[in-house]
């Protein structure tokens, strides 16, 4: 080989691995570009691309799909994104799919996602618009916060008033937990219930006695009240009265009692003395469901052609 | 003695006078120097575009060109390039690291390479290989007057001697600013993996997934401006070398001067036209 050959050798080496070298290049970054695949194109629009550029990747499902590919005005606030993606995902991307831009990693890039729904079957056609969401951003949450920020510090400032107000004399509160006739006024509806509670135990042993008169054997009003059922109803209804009004009776005894004993006040007992308190519901409760049965029997009595004259004797009770 | 002594100050004065004289016309003459330089050189790039297109073409003589151009120049650009890679990414890891960035060493890499090193790294080593290379050899034939033998013998020094290299080193450099980008990866590659573990083909995909044509075409474009700028440049000063052997070495000396000044130069216009038309 002379020399004038050789040397065209190792220049047309030279040439060939620096021309395939650059052939290979383009061609793993014009695929990246979608050039040598089949493509479809799709939109959305947005008011605020937050730095998007021709050029950015657009993701389906977090997998590179294909890039933006143009990026137009079309008035004031509307700009419309146009992206070029690889064919093999149209059937892949539904119709309701929503599209968002965000940011590669915490510093990086910024980028299109397109997020399915899974609501349609029906794939987006070529050159269709999708549903768009506008970019995270991070002014506008910002400004959220400073507004937050300022909310609750008014609020702050409002508790502290309110605090203020309360520890005042002439506050609600501090009448409602020093007032000596709301004092006064509960210890007298204790005694009411009271009252009342031991009048219901006087009427229902009127009854039980006036039940217990009447003969089994004396006709038909024996038979129909000698029906086992119904008498055991009515006992039974008697022996919860007693038992309710006598506890009731209990309890608001118990109740003036510790409240004499107390040189407190009626609201500081029922506040501090949770024990208390826990009773106190339970009478109350059991007390409300001794009324409701009363006065079903009482209801039911009254239309009971038995006792319907002696109550109208005795329409007081 | 008064009239002795007025003589001599009006010497002085004289003397002084023609001093300053002297003084400006020497500026006038640097000035119409450059300006005449400047001159010279617009009529010498017209003249090599001119004579480019122009037949005969001396085919054989620019292939020969551009192998001592090409192939005498791969060795000093392979290293060069392979160690620019390898630096690069060394000294630019604890910083991307420490950022949490540590992954953006290859895309990092591929664009600083391809945009900026790869071309400006070639033409530095060319300018001052090939560049003082085509000065010497030309400052040499003129001083011996081979090039009037050459006129003589009736063969167009010029074209023979200037065009083929102008044209052999404009296409010749762009093939090696290929070769040094794909070194200066390879070598980033090795310098990711000194301290790092990243695996070949994770960081060949992430160089390709960042670069784009925008990235690649101002670089090409750019690496020809610099082959002809140091192609011409060698010339030139090789072609108007005069005053013997030293002036061959001044001739030298200033052509690999111009050309590193030049390239920096092109390389900051061709930057800026790049950003104006979006391509960066």
């Amino acid at each position: 080989m002379d020399k004038q050959s050789k040397r065209k050798l190792m220049l047309g080496i030279l040439v060939a691995t620096g021309t395939a070298i650059f052939v290979v290049g383009i061609f793993f970054v014009g695929s990246k570009q979608n050039l040598f695949s089949r493509t479809f194109r799709v939109s959305a629009i947005y008011n605020n691309l937050s730095g998007l550029r021709t050029g950015d990747n657009v993701n389906f499902s977090g997998v590179k799909a294909g890039i933006v590919e143009k990026i137009t005005f079309l008035n004031d606030s509307m700009i419309k994104v146009d992206m070029k993606l690889d064919k093999s995902f149209q059937p892949l991307i539904k119709k309701d799919a929503v599209v968002y831009i965000a940011t590669e990693g915490l510093v990086g890039n910024k980028e299109v996602n397109i997020k399915p729904v899974w609501k349609s079957r029906e794939s987006i056609e070529d050159n269709g618009i999708l549903a768009s969401v506008n970019p995270f951003d991070s002014q506008g949450i910002i400004e959220k916060l400073i507004n937050t920020n300022q909310n609750v510090s008014i609020i702050t400032a409002n508790l502290a008033k309110i605090s203020t107000d309360m520890t005042e004399k002439k506050s609600i509160f501090k009448t409602l937990v020093n007032d000596s006739t709301s004092d006064k006024e509960f210890r007298n509806t204790l005694r009411n219930i009271s009252t009342t509670s031991s009048q219901l135990i006087t009427i229902s042993s009127d009854i039980d006695k006036m039940v217990d008169k009447i003969n089994p054997d004396s006709g038909v009003i024996g038979i129909l009240m000698n029906d086992t059922i119904m008498k055991h109803e009515l006992q039974e209804t008697m022996a919860n009265l007693k038992t309710s009004s006598a506890y009731s009776t209990q309890i608001t005894g118990e109740l003036l009692k510790g409240l004499q004993a107390n040189n407190s006040n009626t609201w500081s007992v029922l506040m501090k003395d949770t024990a208390f308190a826990g009773n106190l519901k339970q009478s109350i409760d059991n007390l409300q469901q001794s009324t409701k049965k009363l006065n079903k029997t009482m209801d039911a009595l009254q239309h009971s052609f038995l006792l319907r004259g002696y109550f109208k004797k005795h329409p007081g009770n | 003695m008064f009239v002795k002594d007025y003589q001599l100050v009006l010497r002085n004065i004289t003397m002084e006078q023609t001093e300053e004289t002297s003084v400006q016309n020497s500026k006038v003459k640097g000035l119409y120097r450059r300006a005449m330089g400047l001159g010279d050189t617009v009529q010498f790039v017209l003249r090599v575009i001119k004579e480019a297109f122009l037949p005969p073409f001396e085919f054989n003589e620019i292939i020969r060109q551009a192998y001592e151009v090409g192939f005498k120049s791969i060795f000093p650009v392979s290293i060069t390039a392979l160690g620019m890679g390898i630096v690069l990414v060394l000294q630019s890891r604890p910083a991307l690291v420490e950022f949490g960035a540590g992954s953006y060493i290859p895309s990092m890499a591929a664009v600083s390479i391809i945009r900026e090193i790869g071309p400006l790294i070639t033409a530095l080593v060319c300018a001052g290989n090939i560049g003082s290379n085509i000065t010497a050899e030309l400052g040499s034939m003129k001083i011996s007057d081979q090039i009037d033998a050459m006129e003589v013998s009736g063969i167009n020094p010029f074209k023979y001697l200037v065009v083929t290299r102008v044209i052999s080193s404009t296409l010749i450099i762009p093939i090696l600013v290929i070769h040094a980008d794909a070194i200066s990866l390879i070598g980033s590659f090795i310098g990711a993996n000194v301290k790092g573990q990243i695996s070949l083909r994770l960081f060949f995909g992430q160089v390709v997934e960042k670069l784009s044509f925008n990235d690649i075409a101002p670089s090409i474009i750019k690496s020809f401006i610099f082959g002809f700028i140091i192609g011409i440049v060698g010339c030139y000063k090789g072609y108007t070398s005069e005053n013997g052997t030293a002036g061959v070495g001044k001739a030298t000396n200033a052509s690999v001067i111009n050309s590193l000044m030049l390239v920096i130069i092109t390389d900051m216009v061709v930057t800026q036209i790049s950003n104006i038309f979006n391509l960066l």
